[in-house]
């Protein structure tokens, strides 16, 4: 028989947090929340308050330039990489009505009457990546500054060469102030990704309080803030031409030093989370080390601008890294830090990424960035968001599912750059067309390595249906007693899990948990409802406690739920029906049959009647009454039966004053028998019974019973005459060609011989496989 | 409550006043009806028999005049023999009932065992027989076999009694003593009456008297059931 005990116990029960709806800590520390300050609670308010200030500066300081209308841009298709070309003029503005149009090659620039100097690309982009040394630096700015002065006079000279062939000399008159409508979609872009930035660790705050891992969300999102108010004003097309060389100081500081902060911030957090693994002492000497570092790289001593914060931000990096390791290994049997972990490090991989792309290393020859700089911004945002979203613990359950769409996509980004930097540098081709060979190979070679990706990292954990369908249509049709272990099986083989609890009269967790599949504890647990008669359960430890359930899982667990109602209660109802319409059958043989038979019974027993007739007839009516109560029966216990064979054969025997000895030996009292075998041989029993009170003329009977583990055995035996063979009545009489009949229909054999009594032995053994409501194999798979 | 003793004493009342005892039968074949009549009159020297062929004159008799005995058949035409047998238990509660049928599994037996039937006899077996099995339930030994002592056993551990309040009912007259439980225990294991009378040491006689009361608590605490059921509906205010 089934039962629970086929399984391994569960020792310790659910952990009752995990019915809690209480969300995540951010720490993943225990221990109890504590009532949010004044400042947690209004920390969205307040960084929004920060977010809406920094974004004024920003359109203050961007508007307060002078506004000349167009935008240049470092001529990709150039031959010599340094031409500046007009990229587009604004219309009605300065540089329109000068008659500039796109696609003019700028050439030199001066005041109005002055001389004019010649411009190239590198007095007007900056890179910090593309200055090698100080001088550079200072050349730099030296540009700017001449530039800027001319900007901010009343008219300048622009010496063009046209897009026609030709050159002209443009005068251009550059309105005071920049109209604020003037300003790019990419200028509001990077202030939106600072405000983002800056207000989600807010969120956290607010939810959680402020905990050692928020507190360094909110320095990253500070820092990224900063660092957006001076991109968005320092970076192109916002800076047209050029800028006060002391302003741009400042916020090209501000960028450089708020994006070190950002850093820091990141740096922090893997000290802190998803476990505490460094002390604050640590942070401290952190953040001391980065702002000595910062101020000695404004102050321009260190050796080479690059030694100032492209270095710094290396070996934040690389700490990052060793510090993302050493809590990967702290957190080994906890999906959920884990869970959390491969998000967090996948979302700095792909930020990172795109930080060096745009901001670090010249990717590529001659293009200095992978993404338009205002994007890159709002990615790295975008990405930011989603490390404090893992860290709010929000849907945790899914990252995995998102982990695996991240590394992939990411996996694909580097592939295809590896290939243009490999291409561009082994074959002569053009930027456009080494990008375009990579896109072709790189698109051939993307959906071959996200199918392995997904098998060669969650294609093990998929549940899989096709080999659960046996067990699922067996569950609608078997006794409900046997449900349960079949559905056990069903979900731990299904999802991989390592405990299985039943919740028999837990409230569900929420109120949505009472009829639908809930996941708890962030992934951690999947409680499923109550369905059919089946009880709630909770499943925990999805593969092995090395990952968690997600959504895809819910969904899944929520289709088997309703689809086992389904087939519980057809099963149901078709077990009814049988059992109304057997029951229909039953009475109608009682009433009808049994009514016409005690009739016959009757008039046969009347004086001059046939005594023969009667005791056909009630032997008939016998018959009747054993079929009837067999084919209502369920199957009976082992000692049930033997009990009722017991009852009947000795009442019989003292009521025809033959002396009864009984014998059984029962070694499986448990046990069931199938209905037809009790009806078979309880007839084959009552036969012989009747043989020895009717024809033996014996005064004892013996009875000896044995149900082992394989076989039935029953003997009876009497101190009578013993059966003539030759007598006619024996060759007439229907008993024994009866007791022979129902033996060879049960598959077994039986024989009748002279006993140590002196009388008639009967021996009848008959094989005995005990009855299960569970198909043969699915037991043999169960048990195994 | 329930005097042990009542079916002698109705017994001995009858047979000293010199007075006739009665006998409702219920059967709804009329030749079997003749027949039981017969029954009856051998096993009760000196009964007056009454015979009704339906539910409805088995119920309205029932009312009307006092039975020292009723032999009731189960399946009749205008529906169970139980009705009448829950009249009878109702109207006169000394009246000894009999069940004749031609059912003997439990499913059939014991809901007219519940209302209140204090045996059964199959109707197909040899006249002797059922004179002599009448007589011995009649003189107070009434049958028991193993299927439905498994039933009374489940019927009290598992439902029942345990359902209503004590309120109403004294819980010791719904809850089955050791003594009952031990032998109703015995005879689910298959022993008969006379072997349990000798494996515990009492008298059959004795054994026989535990046996009614079984039969009483559990007509008992089904009417207890069954009233507090029909409170529950609203049928009746409690």
């Amino acid at each position: 028989m089934l039962s629970d005990n086929l399984y391994p116990p569960i020792p310790d029960a659910v952990d009752s947090a995990l019915l809690s709806t209480r969300p995540g800590l951010a720490d993943g520390g225990p221990g109890a929340q504590r009532p949010l300050l004044f400042v947690e609670q209004h920390a969205v308010l307040m960084a929004v308050a920060v977010a809406l200030l920094a974004a004024l500066l920003s359109v203050v300081l961007a508007v307060r330039q002078p506004w000349l209308g167009l935008t240049l841009t470092m001529d990709p298709l150039a031959s010599e990489p340094t031409v500046l070309r007009v990229a587009s003029v604004a219309p009605a503005s300065p540089a329109a009505l000068a008659g500039i149009a796109p696609g003019d090659q700028v050439l030199a620039i001066g005041g109005a009457g002055g001389v004019l100097r010649p411009v190239s690309a590198r007095d007007v982009m900056f890179s910090e990546a593309a200055l090698h040394d100080y001088a550079q630096w200072e050349t730099f700015f030296a540009a700017q500054r001449q530039l800027a002065r001319w900007q901010s006079g009343v008219a300048m000279q622009w010496q063009m060469r046209v897009a026609t062939g030709g050159q002209r000399i443009a005068t251009l008159a550059p309105a005071p102030i920049r109209p604020v409508g003037s300003l790019p979609a990419a200028f509001w872009l990077v202030v939106l990704a600072g405000a983002l930035a800056m207000v989600l660790p807010a969120w956290a705050v607010r939810a959680t309080g402020m905990r050692a891992a928020t507190a360094c969300l909110l320095l990253s999102g500070l820092g990224w803030l900063v660092a957006t108010v001076g991109a968005s004003v320092i970076s192109q097309p916002v800076r047209e031409l050029a800028m006060e060389p002391e302003l741009f100081a400042v916020l090209s500081m501000a960028k450089r030093g708020g994006s070190v902060l950002f850093m820091l911030g990141l740096v922090g957090l893997m000290m802190f989370y998803p476990t505490r693994i460094a002390s604050w002492h640590a942070m401290v000497v952190a953040t001391a080390v980065a702002v000595a570092w910062m101020v000695a790289a404004f102050a321009q001593w260190l050796p080479t601008p690059s030694m100032g914060r492209p270095l710094l931000l290396a070996v934040g990096m690389l700490v990052w890294l060793v510090l993302a390791v050493r809590q990967w290994q702290r957190s080994a049997g906890e999906a959920r830090d884990r869970a959390a972990l491969r998000w967090v490090g996948l979302s700095f991989l792909v930020g990172a990424v795109l930080f060096l792309s745009v901001d670090l290393v010249p990717w590529f020859k001659g293009r200095s960035e992978l993404l338009p700089p205002a994007w890159t911004f709002v990615l790295c945002s975008l990405l930011f968001a989603s490390v404090v979203l893992a860290v709010r613990r929000y849907r945790l359950f899914d990252y995995d599912v998102w982990s695996r769409h991240l590394l992939i996509s990411l996996l694909t980004v580097i592939t295809l750059v590896g290939l243009d930097l490999l291409l561009l540098n082994l074959l002569p081709l053009n930027n456009w067309q080494g990008l375009g060979i990579s896109l072709a190979i790189g698109a051939g070679l993307y959906l071959p390595l996200r199918q392995w990706m997904w098998n060669r990292w969650f294609g093990r954990s998929q549940p899989n249906l096709r080999n659960a369908t046996a067990v699922l249509l067996t569950i609608g049709m078997v006794p409900s007693s046997d449900r349960l272990a079949l559905w056990r099986r069903l979900l731990v083989e299904l999802f991989n899990t390592g405990r299985f609890e039943v919740m028999d009269g837990t409230d569900p967790p929420t109120p949505e948990a009472a009829s639908h599949v809930v996941l708890l504890g962030d992934g951690a647990a999947m409680w499923l409802p109550e369905t059919g008669d089946l009880p709630a359960v909770v499943l925990q430890r999805r593969d092995q406690g090395r990952r968690l359930f997600t959504s895809t899982d819910r969904r899944m667990a929520e289709r088997l739920c309703v689809l086992i109602g389904q087939l519980i209660q057809s099963g149901e109802a078709y077990r009814r029906g049988v059992s109304e319409e057997r029951e229909r059958i039953a009475d109608d043989l009682h009433d009808d049959l049994g009514a016409t038979l005690l009739a016959v019974v009757h008039v046969a027993s009347q004086p001059g009647g046939s005594p023969a007739v009667a005791a056909a007839a009630r032997q008939a009516l016998d018959e009747m009454r054993s079929a009837v109560r067999n084919m209502k029966a369920r199957p009976a216990p082992v000692e049930e039966m033997v009990a009722d064979w017991r009852s009947d054969t000795v009442s019989r025997l003292n009521g025809a004053g033959i002396e009864a000895d009984w014998d059984a030996q029962v070694s499986r009292p448990e046990a069931l028998v199938p209905p037809r075998t009790v009806h078979q041989l309880t007839r084959v029993l009552r036969e012989a019974i009747s043989n020895v009170m009717r024809h033996s003329g014996a005064s004892r009977c013996a009875v000896h019973v044995n149900v082992g583990q394989g076989d039935i055995q029953l003997e009876v035996e009497d101190n009578g005459v013993g059966i003539d063979w030759n007598s006619d009545a024996t060759r007439r009489g229907q008993g024994l060609a009866n007791i022979e009949r129902r033996v060879r229909r049960l598959g077994g054999m039986h024989r009748f011989m002279q006993g140590p009594m002196g009388g008639t032995l009967l021996m009848v053994r008959v094989p005995f496989e005990a009855f299960s409501s569970v198909p043969g194999d699915i037991v043999k798979d169960i048990t195994k | 409550m329930f005097p042990s003793d009542t079916l002698a004493t109705r017994r001995l009342a009858a047979a000293s006043m010199g007075s006739m005892s009665t006998t409702l039968i219920v059967e709804d074949l009329p030749d079997i009806r003749e027949w039981l009549g017969e029954v009856a009159r051998a096993a009760l020297p000196g009964t007056s028999v009454v015979a009704v062929g339906r539910c409805d004159e088995g119920v309205a008799v029932a009312t009307r005049q006092p039975f020292d005995y009723a032999l009731v058949d189960l399946g009749l035409p205008d529906g169970s023999g139980t009705t009448v047998i829950q009249t009878l238990r109702t109207h006169q509660p000394n009246t000894i009932v009999v069940v004749m049928t031609i059912h003997d599994d439990d499913d059939h037996l014991f809901p007219a065992l519940q209302a209140g039937a204090f045996g059964y006899l199959l109707k197909d077996q040899p006249r002797e027989i059922v004179i002599a099995q009448l007589r011995r339930i009649t003189e107070g030994e009434p049958p028991l076999s193993s299927p439905v002592a498994r039933r009374v056993l489940n019927y009290f551990i598992a439902g029942g009694p345990r359902q209503f309040g004590a309120e109403r009912f004294d819980p010791d007259a719904v809850q089955l003593t050791a003594r009952e439980t031990e032998i109703l225990q015995r005879v689910a294991k298959g022993f008969t009456l006379p072997e349990i009378a000798t494996q515990i040491g009492l008298s059959r006689h004795t054994v026989a008297d535990y046996v009614k009361q079984i039969y009483r608590k559990l007509n008992v605490s089904s009417r207890a059931e069954a009233a507090l059921e029909a409170a529950r509906r609203g049928l009746v205010r409690p």
